[in-house]
C-alpha cells in the first residue's frame, strides 16, 4: 500500500507498459486511453500470462483457499436472513419468508437504540481513538536511543495481547468502587470514584479501554510508513531553516498521508464493527441503555433465543451498511487524489 | 451436581458458558412452535396428569438409611460413608456391548478409552464397554445444535435440561432421533431395572415428550439458590441472623465496611423475590393468570434490592459486575452473596485445606411483612439421558441396565465404582470412609458414568464439619415453603414473543435496582412486556391449563 515505486508518475504517460512490467500497472490521468490500453494486454495470450505468474498465482494459492473455505461459504448461510431457519430442517427444509425478518428488524426500537449507541462510539472512537497512534508514532519515531525506542515499542504494544476479560477487570481493579483509587480516596476522606457503573462515565470509560489496549499496536503501520520517508528531505528542510514543527508539518504528515488515509477508509467500513466482548463484559455495568451496541443486541437475538434468523438479518445489514461505507469512503479518497484501498482503473 | 452448577450466577469468564446460565434463569426457549399444541409463533407443552401410565412405577430402594431424613422431597442427609457399602445389584448387568457416549464435561478431559484404567474397572464391573466423547460444558449448546442439526447422536446421549430448553424444534428432533422408552420403563415394565424405579415420578414425568417417554431423569435438589452467608465471620461479630428484610439490611449497614475492604452483600435479587413472596412465574388466582412482574410482591423486591444497592452495601465489583462473587465470599469481602447451593461444598473444598475455621451457611429462609416466604421449585429433572433409535431391543435393554448401574444412590458398592473407581488404585478411603483419590485417580477419574443417570439427591459430604446437618436442616425447613405452582409438572416451550420481551424487561429491571433508572419507571417497563409479548404468553399460558383441565 505504500507506494514508493519509482516508476510512480513515470507511467502517466502514454508509454505503453513494458510486457516485463509486473507491478506498474498503468494508471493516472489518461483514462480515456484505458480501454485501448486493456486492449493490448489482452493480446499477451493467456498460456504466456500464466507462463510469466505461475509463481505468483501458486503464491496467492493458501489465501484464497482460506477465503473461500472461511469466509464465502460461510457468507452462503446468510440465505437463512429470509428463512425462518430452525437447525432441526437445516438451510433447505427451513421455510421461506422473504423480507419478514427484516420488517421485523427495523420495527424493533431495541435495533434502532442499539444502531444509535454504535454509531456514537464509533464517531467517538474515531475523533478521540483514531489521531493517537499518528501522534504516539512520531513520538516513538523521534525517540533517537535505539535501545530506548524498542523499549518503549514493546511497552505499548504489550496491551493489544490482553484479553478484554482482562483489560477489563484491570480498569475495575484500578478505577472500581473498591479499586485503588477510590480505596486511597476513601481512607484519607473522600469520595471514591465511581467511574465503573456510571452510565455517564461509559463513552469515557471504553475510549480510555481501547486507548490503552490497541494504540501501540497501531502504531505499527505508522512506524513503517515513517521509515519510508525520504530523510533527505528533512535534512534539505533544516538547512532551509524549517524548524521542528514546520518540518513535521511539511514533510512528515504528507508522508503518512496515503497511509492515514487507507486506514480511515478501512476505519469508516468498520464502523458498525465497536466490538463485543468490551461491551458485552460491561452491560450490566452500565446498563444496556449506553452499552447495547450492534454486535450484543445480535448476539441476544440470535444466541439467546435460539432466532437465528434474526442475528442473520441483523448481520447483514451490518456487512452492507459496512460495505457501502467503504465504497464511498474510497470513492471520496480518489476524488483526494489517493489511491484508497484499491487504485481506480 | 456438575449438571446444573453452572446455572445460578453469570461467570465473566466463559459467557458462552453464561449463556445458558443467564438463560436457565431468566430466558427460555422460543421458535418451538409448529409441533403441537402452542400452534404456529407459539410454544407448546407436554402434559403431567394423563401421561401418568408412561411412567415408570416409583418402587423405593430400601438400600442405607440415611442418618437424616428429608422431607417431603428435601434431600436425605448422609453423615458417613457406610462400611462396607451395600451390593445393589448381585451381578455385572451388561452382555458385553460397546456404546458411545456423549455427554457434556466441565473441566479437563480425562486420558480416553484404552489408556484409562478407571473405565476398564468400571466397564468390568458393568459387563459392557463405554466410550466416552466428551463435549465442553461451557460450549455445549453450539454442540448440541450441531448434533442435532447433523442427526448425529451417540448411542447414549446427554443434555442438561436447560440445553433442551434452548435447541429450536428439540421436541420433533427428540422423536426421530431417540428411542421410546414407554415400553422398556412404563409402569411395573421398569422392575429389572430397580436403581430407576428408585427415581421419583415428577423427575420421570418432565422426560415426556410427545407423549413418549424419552429420557431419564437426574432428579434435582427441591431448590437452587439462596443466600450463603460466611457463618465464621458473623460470630465473630456475634449478630444475629436475620428474620425480616429490614433486619437484612440492618445487619448489612451493621457489617458493611468499605474502608477496610469489607463489603456486606453480592447481589440477591432472585433470593428477594421469595423472601417478599413473589411466584416464580405465574400465580394462578380466581381464573385469571397474573405473571410475577404484575405483583406486589415482586414490585416489593425490587424496591428492596433497589434500597439494598442505594445504601451501598454492594461489593462495587458486584455492581459493576466484574467481580466473582465467589472469590469474594471467600476471602471475606463480602459476608453475604445469593449463589447456587452447590457452591456452598465447592467452596468448602477450595477454602477448608488453608482456613480450617472457614464456615458457610445458608441464612435461613424468612419472609416479608409477616408472611412466608414463596420457595421457588427447580424443575424437577436437571438433565435427561436419551438412546439412539434404531437400536435392537437387546441393546436398548442393555443400556438400560448400565444407565440403571449409573443410578445406584449413594451407600452402594456400585455408586463408589462409578463415581470413585477401584479402591487401592483410584481412591483409598481415609479415616472416616470416606474416599480421597489417589494421583492415578485424579488423573483418571471422571464425571462421564456420574452422567449417564441420575439418583435421589442426598447430601452425602460427610468430610466437611457439620455440612450435612446444617444442609439438611435448612431443606427441611425451607421445603414446607415450597411454591404451588400451577404448571407443576408440565413441560412448557414458551411462545417467541413472550420469551423475546424478558431481555429487555431484565435489562430495564436491573437499571432500577442499580438506581439508573427511577422506581417509577417500573410501569412502563411493565407496560412495555405486557405489549411486547407478556399477555401473548399469558393467554398461551392459560391455554396450557384449560388444556390440562388445571383451571
Amino acid at each position: 500500500m505504500i507506494e514508493h515505486n519509482g516508476d510512480t508518475g513515470s507511467t502517466a504517460t502514454a508509454t505503453p507498459p513494458a510486457p516485463r512490467n509486473r507491478g506498474g500497472r498503468p494508471r493516472g490521468r489518461q483514462r480515456a486511453h484505458v480501454p485501448e490500453r486493456r486492449g493490448s494486454r489482452r493480446r499477451i495470450p493467456f498460456h504466456a500470462r500464466l507462463r510469466r505468474d505461475w509463481q505468483l498465482l501458486l503464491m496467492t494459492l493458501p489465501a484464497l483457499v482460506l477465503l473461500a473455505v472461511f469466509h464465502y461459504t460461510p457468507t452462503l448461510g446468510n440465505i437463512i436472513a429470509f428463512q425462518e431457519y430452525n437447525p432441526w430442517d437445516g438451510l433447505l427444509g427451513s421455510p421461506w419468508v422473504g423480507f419478514a425478518q427484516f420488517e421485523r428488524l427495523f420495527a424493533d426500537p431495541r435495533f434502532w437504540h442499539a444502531v444509535g449507541n454504535t454509531l456514537m462510539i464509533a464517531t467517538i472512537q474515531l475523533v478521540f481513538f483514531f489521531p493517537i497512534p499518528i501522534a504516539l508514532a512520531i513520538l516513538l519515531d523521534s525517540v533517537l536511543t535505539r535501545k530506548l525506542r524498542l523499549v518503549l515499542q514493546s511497552i505499548v504494544y504489550m496491551p493489544h495481547f490482553f484479553s478484554w476479560v482482562l483489560v477489563v477487570t484491570l480498569f475495575q481493579q484500578i478505577l472500581g468502587g473498591a479499586g485503588l483509587f477510590s480505596q486511597v480516596l476513601r481512607q484519607n476522606g473522600y469520595a471514591p470514584l465511581e467511574v465503573m457503573s456510571n452510565p455517564d462515565a461509559f463513552l469515557f470509560v471504553v475510549t480510555s479501554q481501547m486507548i490503552w489496549k490497541d494504540a501501540g499496536w497501531g502504531t505499527i503501520i505508522f512506524l513503517a510508513a515513517l521509515a519510508a520517508i525520504n530523510q533527505n528531505l528533512y535534512e534539505s528542510a533544516a538547512v532551509d531553516g524549517a524548524g521542528r514543527w514546520r518540518r513535521m508539518w511539511h514533510i512528515t504528515l504528507p508522508g503518512l498521508r496515503p497511509v492515514i488515509i487507507l486506514l480511515l477508509i478501512l476505519k469508516l467500513g468498520d464502523v458498525l464493527n465497536v466490538g463485543f466482548e468490551q461491551f458485552y463484559l460491561q452491560r450490566d455495568a452500565f446498563g444496556s441503555g449506553v452499552s447495547e451496541v450492534l454486535d450484543t443486541f445480535i448476539y441476544h437475538q440470535t444466541l439467546v433465543t435460539g432466532n437465528f434468523s434474526a442475528g442473520a438479518v441483523a448481520g447483514l445489514v451490518k456487512g452492507i451498511v459496512g460495505l457501502i461505507l467503504i465504497l464511498l469512503a474510497n470513492k471520496l479518497a480518489h476524488k483526494m487524489g489517493e489511491h484508497g484501498i484499491y487504485r481506480r482503473a | 451436581m456438575p449438571p446444573i452448577r453452572r446455572r445460578p450466577t453469570p461467570n465473566r469468564r466463559s459467557f458462552l458458558g453464561l449463556m445458558g446460565a443467564t438463560t436457565a434463569v431468566a430466558i427460555s426457549p422460543h421458535l418451538l412452535a409448529g409441533c403441537s399444541s402452542g400452534g404456529g409463533g407459539g410454544g407448546s407443552a407436554s402434559d403431567s396428569g394423563v401421561l401418568d401410565d408412561l411412567i415408570p412405577d416409583h418402587i423405593p430402594f430400601e438400600g442405607v438409611i440415611p442418618d437424616i431424613e428429608g422431607i417431603d422431597g428435601a434431600p436425605d442427609g448422609f453423615t458417613a460413608y457406610p462400611d462396607p457399602p451395600i451390593q445393589a445389584l448381585p451381578e455385572p448387568p451388561g452382555s458385553g456391548g460397546h456404546y458411545s457416549a456423549m455427554t457434556p464435561m466441565w473441566g479437563p478431559i480425562p486420558p480416553g478409552l484404552g489408556n484409562n484404567s478407571f473405565y476398564d474397572y468400571v466397564n468390568d464391573r458393568i459387563g459392557a464397554t463405554v466410550e466416552f466423547n466428551f463435549q465442553d460444558g461451557d460450549t455445549i449448546i453450539d454442540k448440541m445444535n450441531a448434533v442435532i442439526a447433523g442427526r448425529d447422536v451417540a448411542d447414549i446421549t446427554m443434555f442438561p435440561d436447560w440445553v433442551i430448553g434452548l435447541i429450536p424444534q428439540f421436541n420433533r428432533a427428540v422423536g426421530e432421533l431417540f428411542e421410546d422408552l414407554t415400553p422398556y420403563l412404563a409402569g411395573d415394565a421398569v422392575s429389572p431395572y430397580p436403581m430407576l424405579a428408585n427415581l421419583e415420578s415428577n423427575a420421570w414425568r418432565w422426560n415426556v415428550f410427545n407423549e413418549q417417554l424419552q429420557g431419564v431423569p437426574w432428579p434435582s435438589e427441591p431448590f437452587s439458590n439462596w443466600i450463603l452467608y460466611r457463618r465464621d465471620l458473623l460470630d465473630e461479630y456475634g449478630l444475629d441472623l436475620p428474620t425480616t428484610p429490614d433486619e437484612l439490611i440492618a445487619l448489612g449497614e451493621e457489617v458493611n465496611d468499605p474502608d477496610n475492604n469489607r463489603w456486606a452483600f453480592g447481589d440477591f435479587t432472585l433470593t428477594a423475590r421469595q423472601i417478599f413472596g413473589a411466584p416464580s412465574e405465574w400465580r394462578y388466582e380466581s381464573g385469571e393468570l397474573i405473571h410475577m412482574f404484575e405483583t406486589d410482591e415482586w414490585r416489593a423486591s425490587v424496591e428492596f434490592m433497589h434500597r439494598v444497592y442505594e445504601a451501598g452495601l454492594v461489593h462495587p465489583d458486584i455492581v459493576a459486575q466484574s467481580g466473582n462473587a465467589k472469590e469474594l465470599i471467600n476471602s471475606g469481602q463480602i459476608l453475604f452473596n445469593q449463589d447456587g447451593i452447590g457452591a456452598w461444598h465447592e467452596a468448602y473444598g477450595q477454602m477448608l485445606g488453608d482456613d480450617s475455621d472457614f464456615r458457610l451457611d445458608l441464612v435461613p429462609v424468612f419472609g416479608a411483612d409477616g408472611n412466608d416466604p414463596v420457595m421457588h421449585r427447580n424443575d424437577p429433572s436437571a438433565q435427561s439421558v436419551f438412546v439412539r433409535k434404531g437400536m435392537e431391543p437387546e441393546e436398548v435393554e442393555e443400556i438400560l441396565h448400565i444407565l440403571n448401574f449409573c443410578a445406584a444412590p449413594f451407600g452402594t458398592r456400585e455408586y463408589m465404582d462409578y463415581r470413585y473407581g477401584e479402591e487401592g488404585v483410584h481412591h483409598e478411603l481415609n479415616d472416616d470412609g470416606a474416599p480421597e483419590l489417589t494421583e492415578l485417580g485424579n488423573t483418571e477419574v471422571n464425571d462421564g458414568y456420574y452422567f449417564l443417570s441420575g439418583r435421589p439427591p442426598s447430601v452425602t459430604e460427610s468430610q466437611f464439619p457439620d455440612f450435612v446437618q446444617w444442609k439438611t436442616d435448612w431443606f427441611n425447613d425451607a421445603i414446607q415453603y415450597a411454591e404451588e405452582n400451577p404448571f407443576t409438572g408440565i413441560r412448557i416451550q414458551r411462545p417467541e414473543r413472550f420469551s423475546a420481551a424478558e431481555t429487555p424487561m431484565t435489562d430495564r429491571v436491573e437499571n432500577i435496582i442499580r438506581g439508573r433508572e427511577g422506581l417509577d419507571t417500573l410501569d412502563d417497563a411493565i407496560e412495555d412486556w405486557r405489549r411486547d409479548g407478556g399477555d401473548e404468553g399469558r393467554d398461551f399460558f392459560l391455554e396450557v391449563l384449560q388444556e390440562h383441565g388445571r383451571d
